[in-house]
């Protein structure tokens, strides 16, 4: 008897979801072919059809609103516009929203999915603003226990992981549905440098954008040299390093801890904004079109984008004038504009604007440069807030500017009059772990809770360093029981991480402290009391969470 | 036809589905079944099968379920054999149409896999212990 979905069929659900994430995306990038979209229509269908027999009724019934919606607009000859586009691509991020996503086998783990459209009350987390699709590792290892052990790893990680024992159907599978990246042991059962040479004879027909990263048992130079002809973008030694290993995936598959960019267009022209829309979307940027200028501040302070698109004159309002009205703002005064001007335009008025910040495109605009003049500016953009507001070595906010958004998210709640939980996590005997295997070990597991905790948090969730191996997590629109529980999932998951330090394998485990706004009125009191809840899930035995709802209810969780 | 419910013809295109379908009816159901990945191999396999039921899904590319359905009934042994349509689509307009076409009923997708042989049951007892007149029945699977 069938009593739950079994779990492989999971990952039948996600990889269809992805599928169709990627398979939008390549529909935008070249030209609209009917029979394209007929296939990708149908893998929609396909989707609402099969999920919830796979246990995911959710993500069925998002499936079903997107194949309304494309029936209803009645795309297939002609491309979609710009509104459309914009509609597809939030009515997909639904769908990968609503696919119940566990971070990793434990309890207590956050059930990740609600479809955005119930949306939830005040007392329960609403959806991520946009969840980053998972990026799929091929791992070629043909030791099945290491295999699984290191795909496991990876998934804590946020990577999925198809896993493959010989190079049987590995061709395939590639063609089918090219993978982020691979990882290849360099020995296979089919030859010492079956690896390799897979790469090489892949790379022939197609397979060239594929990052790949070798294992080896062997050091040595022929292994190397074999891995080198084959154009690896990384070579481990076994026993393989998993933060290593993470860090190294990240760089090769351009992960950045940053969401996707959201573009907010400030046009006229109907074609000229359907047109953005488009080639921004076939780059996985998420553009917004804004028809009112009236409505600017209010866009950019809920849409909140990295860049805008503005024409330099919109009816009666300048361009250049409504950037110095943005700009009076403090918040935005690092938001990068790139302006669209007419060829026509008169050298003088050209001139004059060319003595301003901001770039100027000429229409009609040619995809591959304003692509690269976006790609630029946000990055440039991001740098400069990354300089002011990031600690260096792990990437969360360094401690002045989490205090700051401490009070800025507290001022939120009350205002929303929603919960705002506050975590504070400790590393249990990190001074231990520096005195014996030295602080470069110690400065490499504080980079690895760092991105734990940047994979398995919301977007809407912010986390700080707040000290040597002090964290603070901010959990806006979430009650302490329900963040209390997150955490729980969380500890539970970091402490199952095997870490390495040369040949030494081990674990680190942390303890929180969790108290929530409005049970504390204040930030000062609030800290206040998800340290004292910190300080008693250490004497408690550490490795737990702790928490404290004000006056005298006191909850302990976790432990061992 | 009524009688005892035994062997099941099962056409559906999306084989995760097939799959999960004929695991649940041969295993929990106790069914014998011919799984079949498109309406030609449902064709093929027909004849000598010889099914008392077809479990038979609506979208498929190539040759959808109606189109099978009435090529499947110009078998002789096949003429009156019951079916049921999965499918994903249950307005009311389109229920009426599947039953026109001689469907005891309808199941919708997607279908929870512990209740499909205790559906595809109460359909196929509906159909025969009661007035053989009411045909429409719409069973929910989830």
């Amino acid at each position: 008897m069938i009593s739950r979905p079994l779990e492989p069929h999971r990952q039948i659900v996600e990889t269809r979801i992805r599928a169709i994430e990627k398979g939008w995306t390549n529909l935008l990038r070249t030209r609209w072919g009917p029979e394209q979209y007929a296939d990708w229509h149908r893998a929609v269908h396909s989707l609402s059809g099969a999920a919830g027999t796979f246990g995911e009724p959710e993500v069925s019934r998002a499936a079903a609103s997107l194949e309304e919606f494309l029936d209803r607009a009645g795309i297939g000859a002609a491309p979609p516009d710009g509104n459309q586009v914009n509609e597809i691509r939030a009515l997909i991020r639904d769908i990968a929203g609503s696919f119940n996503r566990p971070p990793s086998p434990s309890q207590g783990a956050p059930r990740r999915g609600t479809s955005a459209k119930r949306e939830a009350s005040r007392s329960t987390r609403p959806d991520p603003p946009d969840t980053v699709p998972t990026k799929i590792v091929f791992l070629v290892e043909d030791d099945a226990d290491l295999g699984e052990t290191i795909a496991e790893q990876l998934r804590h990680f946020g990577y999925g992981v198809r896993r493959f024992e010989t190079l049987d159907g590995l061709e395939e599978a590639v063609r089918a549905d090219p993978p982020d990246a691979m990882l290849m042991d360099i020995g296979l059962r089919e030859g010492r440098f079956a690896g390799p040479q897979f790469v090489r004879t892949v790379r022939g027909i197609g397979g060239e954008g594929i990052p790949v990263v070798f294992m080896s048992g062997r050091s040595g130079f022929e292994a190397r040299w074999q891995a080198a002809r084959a154009g690896a973008k990384g070579f481990f030694e076994k026993p393989v390093d998993i933060q290593d290993l993470v860090f190294r995936l990240d760089l090769v598959t351009h992960r950045s801890s940053d969401r996707t960019p959201r573009i907010l267009i400030l046009v006229d022209h109907a074609e000229t904004a359907d047109l953005l829309v488009r080639i921004l979307g076939g780059r996985g940027m998420e553009a917004r079109l804004l028809k009112e200028p009236q409505r600017l501040l209010d866009t950019l302070s809920e849409f909140g984008p990295d860049l805008v698109i503005m024409d330099i004159q919109l009816g009666r309002y300048s361009g250049p004038e409504l950037v110095s009205m943005i700009r009076q703002d403090e918040y935005f005064f690092a938001i990068p504009v790139l302006f669209l001007i007419d060829p026509s335009i008169h050298p003088s008025r050209l001139t004059a604007l060319r003595t301003g910040v901001e770039p100027l495109l000429t229409k009609p605009v040619n995809p591959d440069v304003l692509l690269s003049a976006v790609t630029v500016h946000i990055g440039r953009s991001r740098g400069l807030r990354a300089l002011m507001d990031m600690d260096g070595l792990t990437g969360l906010l360094n401690h002045s500017r989490t205090k700051e958004r401490l009070v800025i998210e507290v001022d939120r709640a009350r205002r929303s009059t929603s919960s705002l939980s506050l975590v504070m996590i400790d590393l249990d005997r990190f001074k231990s772990i520096n005195d014996r295997l030295g602080h470069p070990v110690g400065d490499r597991v504080l980079r690895t809770i760092s991105r734990f905790l940047r994979q398995q948090l919301r977007q809407t969730d912010v986390a700080g360093r707040y000290g040597g191996e002090e964290f603070m997590i901010l959990m806006p629109h979430t009650p302490v029981e329900q963040a209390a529980r997150v955490m729980d999932g969380l500890r539970e998951a970091f402490s199952g991480i095997r870490l390495r330090a040369g040949v030494e394998e081990f674990h680190v485990t942390f303890s929180a402290g969790v108290a929530a706004f409005p049970d504390f009125k204040d930030p000062e009191h609030l800290v206040e009391a998800a340290d004292k809840a910190l300080y008693k899930a250490k004497a408690l035995g550490r490795n737990r969470v702790s928490v404290r709802k004000g006056k005298k209810r006191r909850r302990v969780t976790g432990g061992s | 036809m009524s009688g005892a419910l035994r062997s099941i013809l099962l056409v559906e295109d999306d084989v995760d589905i097939l799959d999960i379908a004929e695991t649940v009816l041969t295993s929990h159901g106790g069914y014998t079944v011919e799984a079949c990945a498109s309406g030609e191999v449902a064709i093929q396999k027909a004849p000598v099968f010889r099914p008392d039921l077809i479990l038979l899904d609506v979208m498929m590319p190539k040759k959808d379920g109606p189109t099978t359905l009435k090529e499947l009934r110009t078998i002789p042994a096949l003429a009156g054999t019951p079916v049921i349509f999965l499918t994903a689509k249950v307005q009311s307009k389109e229920v009426t149409q599947y039953l026109q076409m001689g469907a005891i009923g309808v199941i919708p997708k997607p279908f929870i896999p512990m209740t499909l042989c205790e559906t595809v049951l109460a359909i196929w007892n509906q159909a025969f212990h009661s007035d053989k007149s009411e045909k429409s029945i719409e069973h929910h699977g989830t």
